[in-house]
């Protein structure tokens, strides 16, 4: 069991973190759930959805914004930007989907924002042709429904 | 060299919408809306955006700079069709939205073209409508000599409310003001008067960010109600005012510039009264040819 101060959160693959508790309520969802109901705290709570890799990324993140908002002396805003753009980097399509879905689901706000900035930023000045490969897109419209598209927002293409 | 390619099993067009929604917030305007070529579920993520943003400059796409070899009334016809073919734009997208009652969190609307003089309000008005029925947050409306209708006011939702160029002391203002929720209000070259202006004020506590930029027609700029929140403060004005701001514990940014265009002459500053006995978080406080009312300082 978590000693005070810390929460235990358990991955839908059963993966155990026990993390201080200023690091899990950056999830909004989490912070509701454990000021709701005082047995979230003293036990596990089931991050459902969410397996132990993913879980160890949100971990990571939070963990780091936790203390700059703590102390802004020893992580500086530079240092803050300089994480986030390592972590968004270093990230592949799969477990960026998988982030997406998590942090919308625990209402990780500044990570949720974070990760669609970046996939706003692998869209930004691309043909259509070459998002849908990047992002392994179908593209599922006949020609005459494309044309169609074309014809209602005429400016914007 | 063998190029290593992840698998990807995941699908972008497998995300919830509201994601893909907030991806599309992060993209400029037309970028979002080419996005509905992509794929079925793009189509749809933009046809419920809750962003709408219209704006005739990025609509008429400037095609009209650089000809002016062209005889002026042929370039105003254009211009009118042009202009037409917008509003029937616009239209058809505030219409489906209102019939499908589909969020709106954050509406623009720009015409700013001061090729068009007279700018269709019944149309403004209609879209404006249905921005404030479907739940709008943000609403950014530049307009020009368009009267702010009454229900702009009187609505629950907007967090954020951007007016530019637009009238308002001819709005209404006999009911209730309702937008108590307000965080951010910006006037830019309105015309207003005080007591409008006082009385939005007065309704709205929970106000954060005060700009107001050339507009017309006040005299006193008073942020004297008890506003707790107020944290930025801005007052830059071509006439002379007298600007009171009061009672703002948390105010962090104060601005108060008067924006004189006349070089001789005449010069009245303006006054300014702090009366607040102090202000602890200030960081920025910027005068510009103010004449001091208070013994603050």
């Amino acid at each position: 069991m978590a000693s005070k101060g810390n929460l235990t959160l358990k991955s839908c693959n059963g993966k155990e973190f026990i993390v201080e508790e200023k690091v899990a309520v950056m999830s909004t969802t989490i912070k509701n759930m454990v000021d709701v109901d005082d047995s979230f705290a003293q036990g596990v709570i089931p991050i459902i959805g969410v397996d132990g890799k993913i879980l160890a990324k949100l971990i990571e993140y939070c963990k780091e914004h936790a203390e700059a908002d703590e102390d802004e002396e020893v992580k500086s805003e530079e240092y803050l930007k300089k994480f986030d753009e390592k972590f968004v980097d270093e990230l592949n399509l799969n477990d960026l989907y998988d982030l997406l879905k998590a942090s919308n689901y625990l209402e990780i706000t500044k990570l949720l924002n974070l990760l669609c900035q970046k996939v706003a930023s692998m869209i930004k000045g691309k043909k259509p042709e070459e998002i849908r490969r990047i992002f392994n897109i179908k593209n599922d419209f006949t020609p005459e429904e494309e044309e169609e598209i074309n014809r209602q927002n005429p400016w914007a293409f | 060299m063998a190029e290593i390619q992840e698998i990807i099993t995941g699908e972008i067009t497998g995300l919830p919408e509201p994601i893909l929604h907030r991806i599309l917030t992060f993209l400029p305007i037309k970028e979002a809306i080419r996005t509905s070529i992509l794929s079925k579920a793009f189509l749809n993520a933009s046809h419920a955006n809750p962003t709408l943003e219209f704006s005739d400059e990025l609509f008429f796409n400037n095609r009209f700079n650089g000809s002016s070899h062209w005889m002026w009334d042929q370039k105003l016809k254009i211009i009118i069709e042009k202009y037409e073919s917008f509003c029937e734009y616009v239209n058809g997208i505030v219409k489906r939205y209102h019939e499908e009652k589909t969020g709106i969190e954050n509406f623009t609307l720009e015409l700013d073209d001061d090729q068009i003089c007279e700018c269709d309000s019944q149309f403004v008005e209609r879209c404006t409508k249905v921005a404030v029925e479907n739940g709008v947050r943000c609403l950014y409306l530049s307009i020009e000599k368009f009267i702010v209708p009454q229900f702009v006011l009187g609505a629950k939702s907007p967090l954020n409310l951007r007016i530019r160029m637009c009238n308002m002391i001819m709005t209404r203002h006999d009911q209730k003001i309702m937008c108590d929720r307000l965080k951010q209000l910006h006037l830019r070259s309105v015309c207003l008067d005080d007591e409008m202006l006082h009385k939005i004020l007065k309704s709205c506590q929970l106000i954060e960010v005060v700009e107001i930029w050339n507009c017309n027609g006040l005299k006193n700029v008073n942020v004297t109600t008890k506003i707790d929140n107020l944290k930025k403060c801005t007052v830059a004005l071509l006439n002379s005012p007298k600007v009171e701001v009061s009672l703002a514990p948390r105010l962090e940014s104060l601005i108060c510039w008067h924006n004189t265009t006349k070089s001789d002459g005449e010069w009245i500053p303006c006054g300014i009264n702090l009366t607040a006995s102090e202000y602890p978080n200030l960081k920025i406080l910027s005068l510009r040819s103010i004449g001091r009312t208070s013994e603050i300082f």
